[in-house]
């Protein structure tokens, strides 16, 4: 039964994987470059030794953090898309948290900038919850308004109010060495952050907070069908609320990891580098599957790291990897949109089933 | 689905989600942990004298290598460097690379494989300080920026553009009709923040009283923002510009070209005087000479540690008219301003010229 559910998913997610390495086979042809060498070059660059490894692994931890964000949104039936500016504001408390907790305990002094993360990112969120709940503004459209913002005050605090004192550059100073995430120090370059241990504790999490509580369940109902829901005695705006605001929680803690996780300890402009909406991608490849976006988020990560190393070693234009996400998005929308009218054939096991996959909600029943 | 087979599913699905999490949660460090082992380090040890002697060079940018700016100038002196030495080669290019963690791993990358990594931009700088001690053997040449530490194997090379926007707001600010000038970048950084308080300088040498307005599009290449930038400065009465911007620049020539009343243009590190009818002249910084001069000495195991400020001295910047557009009196106005700059008559004031860092300086 669980095998019949997956197959579909399963095929889509490689399907889409083929389809994304002959766009790149091509393009790298196109290029001058031989994919053998290539391939060879990316292996290499991203899983090619210990130290590549961490730094591919680490990159996926916030992508997944934001997939996860988009999975318990969606579910909710809450198509939001402000985690670029959530993972900002996630990023920036920490910061601000970070830098002044140098005296305290290692651990303490990590936790609070996780915990500041989260919130940052929850109250960024928060806005748009509110907008939404109480003025009925459009959650897709407030947030994505809030994302300009985000990079706006980002751009402020960084030649403001968190600017280094020993430069006059664009950056805050160094984050004090107690607020560092911790590292593999078996891996070289200490490149492997233990917070890639969230990958498998948050994926579990969203499925179990899904899956097995009464409030997960309020969440889907909210966002399989409000008007059902709200008979039923469940308030979907309050799941609503709740779920943006837990998804901007996920986003601001990507934050958090990027900054204080990663071998750039310092906040600089551009630090969120696309994660928010490259975790959006991540939800989409792995049907929004929490677990499955493990997998994609590390797909993603590679796809990043590997497109320095294949312009280091081969001088394959940078872009190519935007463009490789650029088409695995295209591609995702394509299979949603097969599988859509795949299921339209089929009335019988599921009526709303085309609409649902064109909107990318609910793919996965967890 | 009946409530007691629903509930059967669920268990099989969680009972097969966790071993499934934890086969993930496994494989995600065996990954980690299965590679060669040559950590960065290791490698970093390999990269060093090559049997051949031929000396390999990275080059690591935040803009693309063909900005018809900062980059492209920078690179063509790597390229000079290498045509005068045969045992010089330029191995690799990573240009693009925006945010922190992008150029710690572009620099390590680098390091990994050649003698001499020229990073091209001050936001470069942190990232320098990170890689630059882990691959001791490896000369790192970093380019318009200064830091708070360095590492022994990292030489800063800068521009002193200070003197070239004194010269620029001193010319412009006899030009103008409105007395209004601007200045527009792409990020508030140190380099651009010197051609601002230079033009102030320079325009406060004449006693018309001329202004000079700033404005930072974020982006050096965006044509789009500098065009809306250019047309709101000029909005406000603005009629001569200085662009410290990239491709960016197109986007004030047209906005000049569009504009009622005449605007002049300044450019900046290059003069291309085919670009735009109203460009005046350029403050030109000949990054070519100076990373030609650099990695030339990082070749040879010469170049210090330290930062190297190039100035009007060594012919590093310059103010050059385009053909036909000097007045006589701005022309000699220009040379009469360098001058006093080369003689220290004028006396760079403060945020004209890059702070002296700590650690060892030279001013060429």
């Amino acid at each position: 039964m669980l095998m019949r559910q997956q197959l579909p998913r399963v095929l889509i997610t490689a399907g889409v994987i083929v389809a994304a390495a002959l766009i790149a086979s091509l393009i790298l042809l196109a290029s001058g470059v031989a994919p053998a060498a290539a391939v060879s070059a990316f292996w290499e660059g991203t899983f090619g030794n210990s130290a590549n490894a961490g730094t591919t692994l680490t990159q996926a931890v916030p992508l997944l953090l934001v997939a996860l964000g988009w999975i318990v949104a969606t579910r909710a039936g809450r198509l939001h898309v402000g985690y670029p500016g959530q993972v900002i504001a996630g990023g920036a408390l920490a910061t601000a948290i970070g830098l002044h907790c140098g005296g305290l305990p290692g651990p303490l002094a990590v936790l609070a900038t996780a915990l500041a993360g989260i919130a940052g990112g929850a109250l960024w969120a928060g806005l748009t919850a509110w907008l939404w709940a109480s003025r009925g503004v459009l959650e897709i459209i407030s947030s994505l308004l809030l994302n300009l913002v985000a990079v706006q005050v980002a751009a402020w605090l960084v030649r403001g109010p968190l600017q280094g004192s020993a430069s006059q550059d664009p950056q805050t100073d160094n984050f004090p060495l107690s607020t560092i995430w911790p590292s593999f120090p078996g891996v070289p370059g200490q490149t492997l952050s233990y917070d890639v241990v969230l990958l498998p504790i948050c994926a579990v999490i969203v499925v179990l907070l899904l899956s097995r509580t009464v409030f997960g369940f309020g969440l889907r109902a909210s966002g399989g069908n409000g008007e059902a829901a709200r008979w039923s005695g469940i308030d979907p705006k309050r799941g609503g609320v709740a779920a943006i605001v837990i998804s901007g929680g996920f986003a601001g803690l990507a934050g958090a990891a990027l900054l204080f996780a990663g071998t750039a300890p310092w906040m600089s402009d551009g630090f969120e580098a696309g994660v928010g909406f490259n975790g959006i991608a991540v939800a989409l490849l792995a049907g929004n599957s929490p677990i499955f976006a493990i997998l994609t988020a590390i797909v993603f990560a590679s796809l990043n790291v590997g497109g320095t190393a294949l312009q280091a070693t081969l001088d394959v234009p940078s872009s190519l990897a935007e463009v490789l996400q650029g088409a695995v998005i295209v591609l995702v929308l394509l299979a949603a949109v097969l599988a859509g009218r795949r299921r339209g054939r089929t009335p019988a096991t599921q009526p709303a089933a085309a609409t649902k996959s064109l909107a990318l909600v609910g793919t996965e029943e967890v | 689905m009946p409530r007691p087979a629903y509930r059967a599913l669920e268990r099989v699905t969680m009972r097969t989600r966790i071993p499934l999490t934890s086969a993930a949660a496994a494989l995600t460090l065996t990954l980690a942990a299965c590679g060669t082992s040559s950590g960065s380090s290791a490698t970093a040890s390999d990269s060093t004298g090559p049997a051949s002697q031929t000396v390999s060079i990275g080059f690591i940018s935040q803009a693309p290598r063909n900005d018809s700016g900062f980059t492209q100038y920078g690179l063509a002196g790597v390229n000079a460097a290498i045509a005068a030495q045969k045992n010089l080669k330029l191995s690799s290019i990573v240009d693009n690379v925006s945010n922190s963690q992008e150029q710690i791993k572009g620099l390590q990358t680098l390091a990994a494989g050649n003698s001499i990594v020229v990073a091209d931009g001050a936001s470069l700088n942190k990232a320098v300080q990170v890689v630059a001690p882990k691959y001791p053997k490896v000369r790192f040449i970093l380019v318009a920026a200064h830091t708070e530490s360095f590492a022994d194997n990292v030489t800063s090379v800068d521009a002193a553009v200070g003197y070239d926007a004194i010269v620029v707001g001193a010319v412009a600010s006899t030009l103008s009709k409105s007395k209004k000038l601007g200045m527009l970048a792409g990020l508030q950084v140190p380099a651009s923040a010197s051609w601002y308080y230079g033009m102030v300088q320079g325009a406060g040498l004449d006693t018309s009283g001329a202004k000079v307005v700033q404005t930072y599009t974020g982006d050096y290449n965006d044509v789009g923002k500098a065009k809306q930038a250019a047309e709101a400065m000029i909005a406000t009465g603005v009629d001569s510009i200085l662009s410290d911007l990239d491709s960016g620049s197109q986007g004030v020539y047209q906005a000049s070209d569009a504009a009622s009343s005449t605007v002049d243009v300044y450019q900046v590190f290059g003069l291309d005087c085919k670009a735009g009818k109203n460009i005046i002249g350029s403050g030109v910084v000949n990054w070519s000479a100076i990373l030609q001069d650099s990695v030339t000495a990082a070749a040879a195991g010469n170049l210090p540690a330290g930062a190297i400020s190039y100035g009007l001295a060594k012919g590093a910047v310059k103010f050059e008219f385009c053909p036909g557009k000097a007045t006589p009196a701005a022309k000699e106005l220009a040379d009469k301003v360098t001058k006093q700059l080369i003689g220290n008559e004028i006396t760079p004031a403060a945020n004209v010229l890059l702070p002296k860092p700590s650690y060892a300086f030279a001013q060429r």
